[in-house]
């Protein structure tokens, strides 16, 4: 049967370049978050603004790259493995979307936070939330990639460092506002800031979730 | 759940070639088991055990067991022709006889009975309407079975083999030879039968094992690899070989 091994290649080849887009759009998504805090941090405009002109990207790839599943899914009737990397796919790029608009909203907040308020000290604790949910977000695409069960397991614990990382932001900008009544507004940008990026965390375990049932047909309940 | 079959280590020799390698399934009652597998892996073989319609095959050894509602059918004394009559086959090929629709009906239970007219009619009725096909012939019950189109030939044979009330019905691809719409009709007429009997059907057509079926088997090489509910096979096979074939990575 040359034929159908020859449609059976062909439908590999186009969901392996559906994963390779995925993936593309992951590295899009991480960079919107990776400047969007340094743009929030440094109070880079500019940086701010290259990330805004960066949102509609992420949104036209995740309508084509639905587009594109659905057509595997019609055209070849994918099982097993092949089903379960469709099916994670198209949940990842809504976890993804939803990552990069993130990083979006941290540069339109760069932008209204502008020069008009006193900038005080650098929101170091940001970064460091970011680059912990950075490092979530890259086991969990990498496990994507691999079909790595092991890495995408490994995932889901350490949403409980972005936690307290917020928890502790918190408590320290509350108290600050308190003290200085004029920190209000910077303050409220910054727990938001902070909570998107915890928000970041949770969606990278939830990519890691579905690259755990792509490798390995395990489904994690939510407990 | 209560089993209608259950194989213990079946082996067949056809000659010095070795068919089935120690196949063992346990296939639960009112259910509708596919047997999947590339050609020549065995699972028309493990089919025809399962009625006994190998022993018409000259140098066919059977070795290990089937048991039919808890009745081997391998020991002596068998009688086969009631084993048969439990266990109804149809195959890929519609073949009726070349006889009227009634006639090929009334075929099977004749043999089995003396029928008075109202039983004839009883029997032709129901075995027809289980068949899906009774609004489509109800009309010309002794118009010959030859010049019905395939698929209704195929239900008529389906109708055929229920008229002598099997508790298992066996199908050689059953729809290989017919078109999608006639296809769908077989395929829901199956899902009817389930609520009376178990039907265990070979199929080359793995959308159709998926959609039709509630457990799958994947031969290959003569061996049972994988048995399990079909929405495990098509979703999570366990063995590697099984996710190969299902995904067309085999070869």
């Amino acid at each position: 049967m040359p034929e159908v091994r020859l449609m059976a290649r062909q439908f590999h080849q186009d969901l392996d370049k559906l994963k390779d887009r995925v993936l593309e759009m992951g590295a899009k998504a991480r960079l919107n978050v990776v400047e969007g805090v340094r743009s929030v941090v440094e109070r880079d405009t500019e940086l701010a603004e290259r990330v805004i002109l960066r949102g509609e990207e992420l949104n036209r790839m995740d309508v084509e790259i639905e587009r594109d599943a659905l057509d595997l899914l019609a055209l070849n009737q994918p099982v097993a493995q092949d089903l379960r990397t469709v099916g994670a796919s198209l949940k990842i790029i809504t976890y993804l979307d939803r990552i990069g608009r993130y990083g979006y909203d941290l540069a339109k907040m760069t932008k209204q936070l502008g020069a008009r308020e006193p900038s005080g000290k650098k929101p170091v604790t940001l970064s460091l939330m970011a680059d912990h949910a950075m490092m979530m977000l890259d086991a969990a695409l990498s496990a994507y990639k691999d079909r790595d069960g092991a890495k995408a397991r490994g995932v889901g614990p350490q949403d409980e460092v972005v936690d307290a990382l917020y928890e502790q932001m918190f408590r320290t900008t509350v108290t600050t506002m308190l003290e200085d009544p004029r920190t209000i507004t910077r303050g409220a940008h910054l727990i938001l800031a902070a909570r998107h990026l915890e928000r970041c965390a949770d969606n990278a375990s939830k990519i890691a979730e579905k690259a755990l049932y792509m490798a390995t047909g395990e489904r994690r309940l939510p407990v | 759940m209560q089993k209608a079959i259950r194989v213990k280590a079946l082996d067949v020799h056809y000659g010095r070639s070795r068919a089935l390698k120690s196949v063992s399934m346990d296939i639960p009652e009112r259910s509708v088991v596919a047997l999947i597998g590339p050609s020549g892996c065995g699972k028309s073989t493990f089919l025809r055990c399962l009625n006994r319609m190998n022993d018409t095959v000259p140098g066919a050894k059977v070795e290990g067991d089937v048991e039919v509602d808890g009745h081997s059918v391998y020991r002596n004394g068998t009688d086969v022709v009631e084993l048969r009559r439990q266990v109804g086959m149809v195959f890929q090929k519609p073949n009726p006889f070349p006889k009227s629709i009634r006639d090929n009906v009334l075929f099977g239970p004749r043999l089995h009975r003396r029928m008075d007219r109202a039983e004839c009619d009883r029997v032709l009725e129901s075995s027809l309407r289980r068949a899906a096909i009774w609004d489509e012939v109800k009309d010309r019950l002794d118009a010959p079975a030859m010049g019905l189109s395939g698929g209704q030939q195929q239900r008529l044979c389906i109708a055929r083999a229920l008229a002598v009330e099997p508790r298992i019905l066996l199908m050689d691809e059953p729809c290989s030879a017919l078109d999608p719409i006639a296809t769908a009709k077989i395929e829901e007429l199956i899902q009817d039968l389930k609520k009376e009997l178990t039907v265990v059907m070979v199929t080359h057509n793995m959308q159709q094992a998926a959609r039709a079926s509630d457990y799958t088997g994947f031969f290959y090489l003569g061996e049972l690899v994988e048995f399990g509910t079909t929405k495990q096979v098509f979703e999570n096979p366990r063995e590697k070989r099984t996710e190969d074939y299902v995904t067309g990575r085999f070869g």
